[in-house]
């Protein structure tokens, strides 16, 4: 191939890439890949996405195959109970004497009761979400029509039509309200929970999602993902709007790939004809539709970002280099030397969810309470560790990826409010993520 | 267990069993996918999909035959199907390139670039790795990237492109 030839090639994938590929673009890829070096073709075009899986954790596939077929199993066996409640048409053959009636009788009380226990035993791990509005909503679910209420679980591959304004609730705490009228399917559109939305409005509250996955919700024209914040999307007559109140969302364009941050207090529409572009939210355009719900108050503290979107505020870059490139913070030392990072508010209690990840040293340390305790939070190659902190009165807790670590004494003194630090001895790198707050309410009796 | 006691379990119904033969698959599988879709999460939607369409199939499954291009064929056959059902909501230039992926041949070894890439990717500084992570994983946009590097959007195009041209190399040499 000519170096010219060569170019033109390069410069077609990277617009296939952005979704601005060109006619001419079109062509040159089209009769590349129809040509005799079709495969070396194929393979540059798929460079972006390969590296996209390259950065993506293992494990988040194993787990989210594991979750999809626990919620099958739970789903097939509701329709199963559903099904065996029913009345047999082939029972009058057998139900003319008195014991055989008793043994119909006794078959159908076990067999649903059964049923119920095998649904109960499964449902509590594996449903998807779970009604938490009052209103009766309508589900198709395996070829049938079921009308849930409040507490009904919901699983993978339901289909949802409310007739009323509806809250459902995930295992998580994500929570989500649909307009009237909305129809919903609840099938993943990743590996993190999420559901599709078809027709009509949903705002969304979602709660910090694991290392590797998203909250993403798919609609006919985009696709949205979530790492933990509060907005509002509205999707119909082949258009999308979403708005952002808190946080970051990624906002995907079907049509052509291109993707959008859309942060706090600004919105984004996919709609042929319209700018995709990121826009304020202004006051004309705040007003949500007649049937757009609004998130009723909760009871749990809403989490608040740890980092501002950008730079440092509230934070003293004490050693290191430090980065902030939209809430996703890096530091290192040039020189190879250590790393600190020191807040400057006076947490007492506190509930804290982050991802770090560590590399060049085998650990990094969190320090809470003004190097009162830390913890040595053990790296895991390029994979991300999910650190949950948990200070409350005396009682402190934190884990890696679920696991407790030990605390270790700074100043050990007795429980005292002070700033967080994240640490990170000479030679290693530091990457925080996702880094999310929230003060319990001081009157909230401690589980542990 | 290995391979074989897996298949043997899954087939049984043993859901840990067949966990375990995800371990084994999910990377050649996202790396097959990645060669006709190239949106992150588009990828892991049909890998997943795959998984449980085996699942559902495993009672099918001739075990005396291999379980690897069993799972591959339903694998190709269910990113065909996105590509198709996608067309219609595409952009008619970029559905015209999308029409001749579905018709262009595979590579030999497609299934396993992304093995080979991750271990290209190792061989590279911190640096370049993150700047390729932010950009293909994360999706930031070149201008932002830009800015934080206090680079031109030129300059930073060119080293992702050198980077990945560097990578091209890196796993074709591996794949020969």
């Amino acid at each position: 191939m000519s170096r010219f030839a060569n170019e033109h090639l390069n410069l077609a994938i990277g617009t296939y890439h952005e979704g601005t590929l060109d006619a001419a673009g079109s062509q040159v890829l089209v009769e590349a890949l129809r040509g005799a070096d079709a495969k070396a073709v194929r393979d540059r075009l798929a460079l972006d996405g390969l590296l996209a899986q390259a950065f993506t954790a293992d494990d988040a596939v194993v787990r989210s195959v594991r979750e999809r077929l626990a919620a099958e199993r739970s789903a097939s066996a509701v329709v199963k109970a559903v099904r065996r409640s029913l009345p047999s048409r082939r029972s009058p053959q057998v139900s003319n004497t008195w014991w055989s009636r008793a043994a119909v009788a006794a078959l159908l009380a076990l067999v649903v009761g059964g049923g119920w226990w095998f649904t109960a035993r499964h449902q509590a791990q594996v449903y998807e979400c779970r009604v938490a509005s009052s209103g009766p909503l309508v589900v198709a679910r395996d070829g049938r029509a079921l009308t849930l209420t409040k507490g009904d679980d919901l699983f993978a591959d339901d289909g949802l039509t409310m007739t009323a304004t509806t809250t459902l609730v995930w295992a998580d705490g994500s929570q989500v309200v649909f307009g009237s009228g909305s129809q919903v399917e609840l099938k993943r559109p990743a590996l993190g929970p999420g559901f599709r939305l078809v027709n009509g409005a949903a705002s969304a509250e979602i709660a910090p999602q694991r290392p590797g996955l998203s909250f993403v919700i798919a609609t006919p024209e985009a696709r949205v993902e979530v790492l933990g914040t509060r907005f509002h999307v509205q999707a119909g007559e082949q258009r999308t709007r979403l708005e952002v109140q808190h946080g970051n969302v990624r906002m995907t364009r079907i049509a052509d790939g291109k993707a959008v941050i859309v942060g706090a207090e600004q919105r984004a529409i996919v709609a042929e004809g319209e700018d995709f572009t990121v826009r304020p939210i202004v006051a004309a355009t705040t007003t949500p539709p007649v049937t757009a719900p609004v998130v009723p108050p909760r009871e749990e503290p809403a989490w608040k970002p740890l980092f501002a979107d950008s730079g440092f505020d509230g934070w003293i870059m004490q050693h290191g280099r430090w980065s902030n490139l939209h809430g996703r913070i890096r530091g290192e030392d040039p020189h190879h030397d250590k790393v600190r990072l020191l807040g400057q508010h006076p947490f007492a209690d506190l509930e804290l969810s982050c991802r770090l990840r560590i590399t060049g040293v085998d650990f990094a340390e969190v320090q809470v309470g003004d190097y009162n305790w830390f913890v040595e939070v053990p790296a895991k190659g390029i994979d991300w560790v999910q650190v949950v902190i948990q200070q409350r009165g005396a009682a402190l807790h934190i884990t890696a990826d679920g696991v407790k670590l030990q605390l270790h004494a700074g100043d050990g003194q007795p429980h005292r409010a002070g700033p967080l630090a994240f640490y990170v001895m000479p030679g290693g790198t530091l990457e925080i993520f996702d880094a999310r707050f929230r003060i319990p309410p001081s009157n909230t009796p401690t589980t542990r | 267990m290995d391979e074989h006691e897996l298949i043997r379990a899954a087939v049984a119904g043993d859901e840990e069993a067949f966990a375990g033969l995800v371990r084994l698959h999910q990377a050649r599988l996202r790396g097959l996918v990645a060669l006709s879709l190239s949106e992150r999460d588009d990828v892991l939607e049909v890998v997943q999909e795959s998984f449980v369409d085996a699942w559902r199939a495993l009672d099918r499954f001739d075990e005396t035959r291999e379980f690897g291009p069993w799972l591959r064929t339903i694998c190709r056959n269910r990113t065909l199907k996105f590509l198709r059902d996608r067309l219609p909501r595409r952009r008619r230039e970029l559905a015209l390139v999308d029409e001749a992926l579905i018709a262009a041949p595979l590579s030999e070894l497609a299934d396993d670039r992304l093995v080979a890439l991750r271990r290209c990717l190792e061989r590279l500084d911190a640096e370049h790795r993150r700047l390729l992570e932010q950009r293909f994983a994360d999706g930031i946009p070149v201008q932002e990237l830009a800015l934080a590097l206090g680079k031109s959007p030129n300059a930073v195009s060119m080293i992702l492109l050198r980077l990945k041209d560097a990578l091209q190399r890196c796993v074709a040499g591996a794949a020969s």
